[in-house]
C-alpha cells in the first residue's frame, strides 16, 4: 500500500528536479541537498513501526518542504500536500478535513503556483484515499480470514473429538446391551433351563425302573421349557424399546430443553394418529427439528417458536416456525441443504418460507 | 425464409409508424428546405455591400477630384464634404463613415477602418484606379495631349472588382450543401429506430414467443438487422430523390457512387443503433445516449451550419464525427469527380458497423431470451 | 406417452433458487395445472420449457425431443400479451404462424381457423389497439394455436380479464384438449384449475409438493368430508341411528345444525336425506363442505395461495 505513495512522491521529485534543471535557476546545489534530505525523511518514515516516530518525521517532511519553497525552490510547496494528508490523517478519518488540510496552504503560496499546487493536492488526496480504503480492506480481509481459519481449526478439532466419542459411547452401549442381554438369559432362561434339563436327566435314569416318575418328571420338563420359551418371547419383547420412546417422547425433550436454554419460547403442538409415523421417519423429524431450531436461535431473534406435526390422510406435515425477522431470500447453507437430503431419502419434500417469520415445513408421505 | 418473415415485417411496420414517416422522410425535407433557403447568404459567391460612405476634405479646389467624386457617386458610393468641426479620423474610427479621403497638393491620403475591410478594399482600389489614371492622363498630357480624348473617351470603368473563380458555378449551393448534410444526419438518426429493433421485442414480449418459435436467435437477429437496413434505405432513397426532383439539389452524376456511401453510412447507423441498444441496459439508455451522440455527431460534422478551416481541438472533433467523413467524401464525387474518396468513408462506415454488430452478437449470445 | 418429461430441473437466478431440482411428467391428452403462488417459480419452469431461459440443472424432453421439432410442436401463450399493437389481427397471427413453416393457402386457412377459435372471426382487419382486454387476450392465445401444436403452454391466460372472456377462454382450452392438444396450464386461482384440469402440480418456492389428480390431492389431506344440514328442530333425532348410515363418521348437533362427517368415498347423501326426512325433521339448507384445491394448498404450507 505505501509502495503507492512513496511512488507518487517520487513522481512529485522528478517533476521539481526536472522544472528546475529546465528552468536553471541559482539554487541547484541546494535543490539538490533538499531533495535528497526529503527522500531521506520519507524513506526513513516508512521503515519505521512506531507510529509517533513516523508523526514526527512527517512533521519533519513538513518543515523540510516548507523551508525549501520558502528558500530554494518555489515548486517545492508540491510535496507539501502529501505530507499534510498523510499526518493530520493520523489525527483524523473524516476525508473532507483532509481535503480542506491539504488545500488550505493555496491562499499563502505564490499566486502563479497556485493552480498546479491545486491539482497536485486534490490528486494525492484522493490517491490516499484510494489507498487507505484500500488498506482498511485489506485489513478487514485478513483478520476475516484469519478468524475463519481459527474457526476451522477449532471446528475440526471438535469434529475429530465427537467421532471419537462416537465411536466410543457406541463400542460402550454395544457392551452394555451385550451385558444386560447376557445377564437376563442367565438370570431368567438359564435357571429354567438347567431345571429342566435336571429333571430329563433324572427320568432317563428312572425310565426303565419307575415308569410313572419318569413320565411326571418329562412332564415337568416340559412345562419348564415352555416357560423358557415364554420368557426368551419376554425378554426378547423387553429388549426391544416402544416406538414412542423414540418418537414424540424424545422429541418432547428435544423442545423441553430449548424452551428451557433460550430466550424464545417453544412449544410443540401435535395432531392425528402419532403412531402410524415410521422409526425412520421420526429419526428425520428429529434430526430437521433440531436443525431447524438450532437455525432458529442462532439467527431468527424471534421471540417464540412453533413445532407442529400433523398426520394427515396420506402425510406427515411437520412445520417449524418463528416469529422472527425472516431472511428475506433464503439462501441454502449446509443446514437447509442437510434436512433437504434426509427428507428426500424418505421422498419428503421441504418448503423453506421466509415470508412471514421463518418457517421450515417437512412433508412426508405416509408409508402405508 | 423466416428471415424475410420477420425483415417483411420489420419493414411494413416501420412504414405503418407515423413516427417512421415523419422522423425519416418528412423531417429531413423540412430541414432540408428551411437551412436551405434560410441560409442561402452564407454560400452565396457574391457579396452584396451596403451603400458606402465616405467623407473628404479636399484642400486643393482642383476640379479632377471632384470628377472622380461625381463618378463615384454614380456607382452607389456617398461622399460627404468634412464640415470644419468634424474630425473626420475620428468619425471613420467610430465606424459611422467606411473612409476619409484628405487630399492637398502632397497628394491623396486615406484612412480606412479595418472592420469595415471589404468597403475598404473596394475604396482603396477605386482611389488608386483613380490616381493610377490621373498619373496616365498627366503623362499622356505631356508627351501627345491630342489623344487624351481617345485614351478615355472608349471605355468607362465601374466594375471596380471582378471575380472570376477557378471551376465557375461548381461549388455547393446552399440547397446543394444541405441536401447532402441533412440526408446523412437523417441516416444517423436511423439508429434510433434500429436501437428500437430488439429492445422493442422485448418490451412487448413479442420476443418471447419469438423465441418459443423454431427461428433460431440469429435468425431473428438477422431478419430484423436485415428489415431495419432496408428501411431506411428506402427513407433515404425517397429524401434524395424528393431533394433532387424538388428542390433541384445537385447529386452530382455518380449517383451510384453516392449511393454506395451513403448506404455503408446506413449500414453503420443501423450497427450502431443495435450495438447500443445491447450495451445501455436501463430502458431510456439506448435513445439518449444515441440522441447526444447523434446531436454531437450532428453539430461537429457541419449537418446544421457549414464548417470551414476547423483548427486544433474544433478540427479534430470535427474529424471524429461520422457525417465529416461521409459528406466530405460525398462532396468530392459530386464536385471533384474524386472516386478514390469513396474509399475512406466507406472503410470507416463497414469497419464501425462490424464492430457493433460483434457487440451485439456477443451480447445477443450471452443473454438468456432474445 | 408423455409429451413432455422434466427431468431435475433448476434455475438458480444468482442465490435464489426459482427452480429446485424439478421433476415432472405430463401425459398426452391432459389438461396440466401448475398451481401456486405468485413467484412460486411456475414461469419459471414454463418459460424453461418454452426455451426463453436456460436451465442450470436438468433435462427437458418435448414429444421425446428436445430440438426444433420439440419447438414445432409447442404453443405458448405467454402471460404478458405479446402480439403487435402496429398489425392487424389477422397480420399478428399470420405472422407467428408463418414462423412454424406454414406458408400460401395452408397459412391464411390456418389463420382463419384460430382467429375463428377465438371468436374474432369478424376482427381480421382491426388492430389491437382497439381491442378490450379479453380480446386482445383472446388473439394472444390464437397467435400460438395457429401451428396446430399439440402442447399448448398458457401461462395465466385470464389475468385481469371480464368474466365473460374468462369463461370463454375457459371453454377454448377445453375444445383445444378435445381436438387432442395436450394443456400446460398455470394460474393461482385455484377455481381455474380445479375445473378445468385434469391433473394438478401444486409448486411452492420451486418445488412441486403434491401432484395428482384433483381427487388424490384432496386425499392427501384428507379422506373424509364435512356435511352441514340446517334443521329447524333436531330433538326428536337419535344421532347414533345417522351414525348407521354407510360412510358416516361421526354426527355432531350445534345450533340446530346437523354436523356430519363423512367419508369422501361414498356418496351418502342421499340416504341422509332420506333419513331425515323419514324422521320428519324438516331441512332448511344442506351444504358440502368437501377440501378443495385451496385447503390442500393452505394444509401443506400453511399459506394462502393468494396471500402475495
Amino acid at each position: 500500500m505505501d509502495f503507492w505513495i512513496i511512488f507518487s512522491k517520487l513522481a512529485i521529485l522528478l517533476f521539481i528536479a526536472y522544472t528546475s534543471v529546465q528552468t536553471a535557476t541559482g539554487h541547484q546545489a541546494w535543490t539538490v541537498l533538499a531533495l535528497l534530505i526529503y527522500v531521506c525523511i520519507n524513506i526513513a518514515q516508512h521503515t519505521f513501526k512506531n507510529d509517533n516516530l513516523r508523526k514526527c518525521l512527517q512533521g519533519l517532511s513538513i518543515v523540510l518542504s516548507l523551508g525549501s519553497y520558502l528558500f530554494v525552490y518555489p515548486l517545492f510547496c508540491l510535496v507539501l500536500p502529501l505530507s499534510l494528508v498523510e499526518l493530520t490523517a493520523s489525527f483524523s478519518c473524516k476525508k473532507v478535513i483532509l481535503l480542506l488540510i491539504s488545500l488550505l496552504p493555496i491562499f499563502y503560496i505564490q499566486e502563479m503556483l497556485r493552480p498546479i499546487y491545486g491539482l497536485t493536492a486534490i490528486f494525492c488526496w484522493m490517491l490516499f484515499c484510494i489507498v487507505s480504503h484500500s488498506k482498511e480492506k485489506w485489513t478487514k480481509n485478513e483478520m476475516q480470514l484469519d478468524g475463519m481459519r481459527r474457526q476451522l481449526e477449532q471446528l475440526t478439532k471438535r469434529l475429530n473429538e465427537n467421532t471419537e466419542f462416537i465411536r466410543q459411547s457406541e463400542y460402550t452401549f454395544r457392551l452394555e446391551e451385550r451385558n444386560r442381554i447376557s445377564q437376563e438369559i442367565h438370570d431368567k432362561i438359564g435357571h429354567s433351563m438347567t431345571g429342566a434339563l435336571i429333571q430329563m436327566e433324572a427320568a432317563k435314569r428312572l425310565i426303565d425302573t419307575d415308569k410313572n416318575k419318569a413320565e411326571e418328571l418329562l412332564q415337568n420338563a416340559i412345562s419348564i421349557s415352555k416357560d423358557g420359551i415364554e420368557n426368551i418371547r419376554l425378554t426378547l419383547k423387553n429388549l426391544k424399546p416402544p416406538t414412542e420412546q423414540i418418537g414424540v417422547h424424545r422429541l418432547k425433550l428435544l423442545i423441553d430443553d430449548f424452551d428451557a436454554k433460550n430466550l424464545f419460547q417453544t412449544i410443540l403442538i401435535h395432531e392425528g394418529n402419532l403412531d402410524v409415523i415410521t422409526p425412520i421417519q421420526w429419526k428425520i423429524i428429529h434430526e430437521n427439528v433440531t436443525e431447524a431450531l438450532t437455525n432458529a436461535m442462532k439467527y431468527s431473534k424471534a421471540t417464540q417458536v412453533s413445532v407442529g406435526i400433523k398426520v394427515l390422510n396420506k402425510i406427515i406435515r411437520v412445520e417449524i416456525k418463528d416469529n422472527g425477522i425472516g431472511s428475506g431470500q433464503v439462501t441454502k447453507g449446509l443446514g437447509i441443504l442437510g434436512m433437504e437430503e434426509r427428507t428426500a431419502s424418505v421422498d419428503g419434500t421441504i418448503i423453506i418460507d421466509s415470508s412471514n417469520g421463518f418457517s421450515v415445513t417437512v412433508l412426508l408421505p405416509l408409508t402405508i | 425464409m423466416n428471415v424475410f418473415l420477420i425483415a417483411w415485417k420489420e419493414i411494413k411496420t416501420s412504414f405503418r409508424d407515423l413516427r417512421t414517416l415523419l422522423f425519416l422522410i418528412a423531417f429531413p425535407i423540412l430541414l432540408m428546405l428551411v437551412l436551405g433557403t434560410a441560409l442561402t447568404n452564407a454560400f452565396s459567391t457574391s457579396i452584396t455591400v451596403d451603400e458606402m460612405k465616405v467623407l473628404y476634405k479636399d484642400t486643393t479646389h482642383a476640379d479632377y477630384f471632384k470628377q472622380f467624386v461625381e463618378q463615384a457617386k454614380k456607382s452607389g458610393i456617398q461622399f460627404k464634404e468634412v464640415s470644419v468641426n468634424i474630425n473626420g479620423k475620428n468619425e471613420v474610427k467610430q465606424g459611422k463613415y467606411h473612409g476619409y479621403i484628405e487630399t492637398d497638393p502632397n497628394g491623396i491620403q486615406l484612412y480606412l477602418n479595418n472592420k469595415t475591410s471589404i468597403e475598404g478594399n473596394i475604396l482603396q482600389g477605386m482611389l488608386s484606379a483613380y490616381v493610377d489614371q490621373y498619373n496616365i492622363a498627366s503623362v499622356i498630357i505631356k508627351t501627345n495631349p491630342e489623344k487624351m480624348e481617345d485614351a478615355f473617351s472608349r471605355e468607362k470603368q465601374d466594375d471596380f472588382i471582378k471575380e472570376t473563380s477557378l471551376l465557375p458555378g461548381k461549388q455547393p449551393s446552399s440547397m446543394d450543401y444541405y441536401a447532402i448534410a441533412t440526408t446523412t444526419l437523417i441516416i444517423l438518426f436511423g439508429s434510433l429506430n434500429a436501437s428500437s429493433l430488439i429492445v422493442s421485442e422485448r418490451t412487448r414480449k413479442t420476443a418471447d414467443r419469438l423465441i418459443a418459435s423454431p427461428v433460431s436467435k440469429s435468425e431473428i437477429f438477422i431478419g430484423k438487422v436485415l428489415g431495419g437496413l432496408v428501411t431506411n434505405i428506402l427513407c433515404v432513397l425517397l429524401v434524395v430523390f424528393f431533394s433532387k426532383l424538388v428542390f433541384k439539389a445537385n447529386w452530382g452524376d455518380h449517383l451510384g457512387l453516392v449511393f454506395l456511401v451513403l448506404l455503408t453510412e446506413i449500414v453503420f447507423a443501423v450497427s450502431l443503433g443495435i450495438g447500443i441498444s445491447f450495451l445501455a441496459k436501463a430502458s431510456g439508455g439506448p435513445s439518449i445516449i444515441l440522441m447526444v451522440a447523434i446531436q454531437l455527431a450532428g453539430f461537429f460534422g457541419g449537418a446544421y451550419y457549414k464548417i470551414d478551416n476547423a483548427e486544433g481541438l474544433y478540427k479534430l472533433l470535427t474529424d471524429l464525427s461520422p457525417l465529416t467523413w461521409v459528406n466530405s467524401s460525398i462532396t468530392k464525387i459530386i464536385y471533384s469527380h474524386d472516386f478514390s474518396a469513396a474509399i475512406p468513408a466507406i472503410g470507416f462506415n463497414l469497419a464501425g458497423a462490424i464492430v457493433f454488430l460483434l457487440v451485439a452478437v456477443i451480447s445477443l449470445q450471452r443473454r438468456e431470451g432474445l | 406417452m408423455n409429451v413432455l418429461e422434466i427431468q431435475n430441473l433448476t434455475k438458480k437466478f444468482g442465490d435464489f433458487i426459482a427452480v429446485d431440482n424439478m421433476s415432472l411428467s405430463v401425459a398426452e391428452g391432459e389438461i396440466f395445472g401448475f398451481l401456486g403462488t405468485n413467484g412460486a417459480g411456475k414461469s419459471t419452469t414454463i418459460n424453461m420449457i418454452a426455451g426463453l431461459l436456460r436451465s442450470n440443472d436438468g433435462t427437458i424432453e418435448i414429444l421425446g425431443k428436445n430440438s426444433r421439432f420439440a419447438k414445432m410442436n409447442l404453443g405458448m401463450v405467454p402471460q404478458d400479451l405479446a402480439i403487435y399493437e402496429d398489425m392487424t389481427a389477422f397480420e399478428n397471427v399470420k405472422f407467428f404462424a408463418g414462423l412454424y413453416g406454414l406458408r400460401g393457402n395452408l397459412l391464411k386457412e390456418r389463420v382463419e381457423e384460430a382467429l375463428e377459435f377465438v371468436g374474432l372471426e369478424d376482427k381480421h382487419k382491426s388492430y389491437p389497439k382497439s381491442f378490450s382486454g379479453g380480446m386482445k387476450r383472446r388473439l394472444n392465445i390464437a397467435c400460438s394455436i395457429a401451428h396446430r401444436p399439440k402442447l399448448i403452454i398458457m401461462d395465466e391466460p385470464t389475468v385481469g380479464i371480464d368474466p365473460q372472456s374468462r369463461n370463454y377462454i375457459l371453454n377454448s382450452v377445453r375444445k383445444l384438449n378435445e381436438m387432442g392438444c395436450t394443456i400446460i396450464y398455470t394460474s393461482h386461482y385455484m377455481e381455474e384449475v380445479e375445473e378445468i384440469c385434469t391433473r394438478v402440480a401444486i409448486i411452492d418456492h420451486g418445488k412441486i409438493i403434491a401432484e395428482g389428480t384433483k381427487d388424490q390431492l384432496k386425499s392427501i389431506i384428507t379422506n373424509t368430508k364435512d356435511i352441514w344440514i340446517e334443521v329447524r328442530s333436531a330433538e326428536q333425532l337419535n344421532l347414533e341411528s345417522v351414525k348407521e348410515i354407510h360412510g358416516v363418521e361421526a354426527v355432531q348437533l350445534e345450533d340446530n345444525v346437523l354436523k356430519i362427517n363423512s367419508d369422501t368415498g361414498v356418496n351418502n347423501l342421499n340416504k341422509i336425506i332420506e333419513h331425515l326426512i323419514n324422521h320428519q325433521i324438516e331441512i332448511r339448507s344442506c351444504e358440502e363442505k368437501a377440501p378443495n384445491l385451496e385447503t390442500v394448498f393452505l394444509t401443506l404450507t400453511g399459506r394462502n395461495l393468494r396471500d402475495h
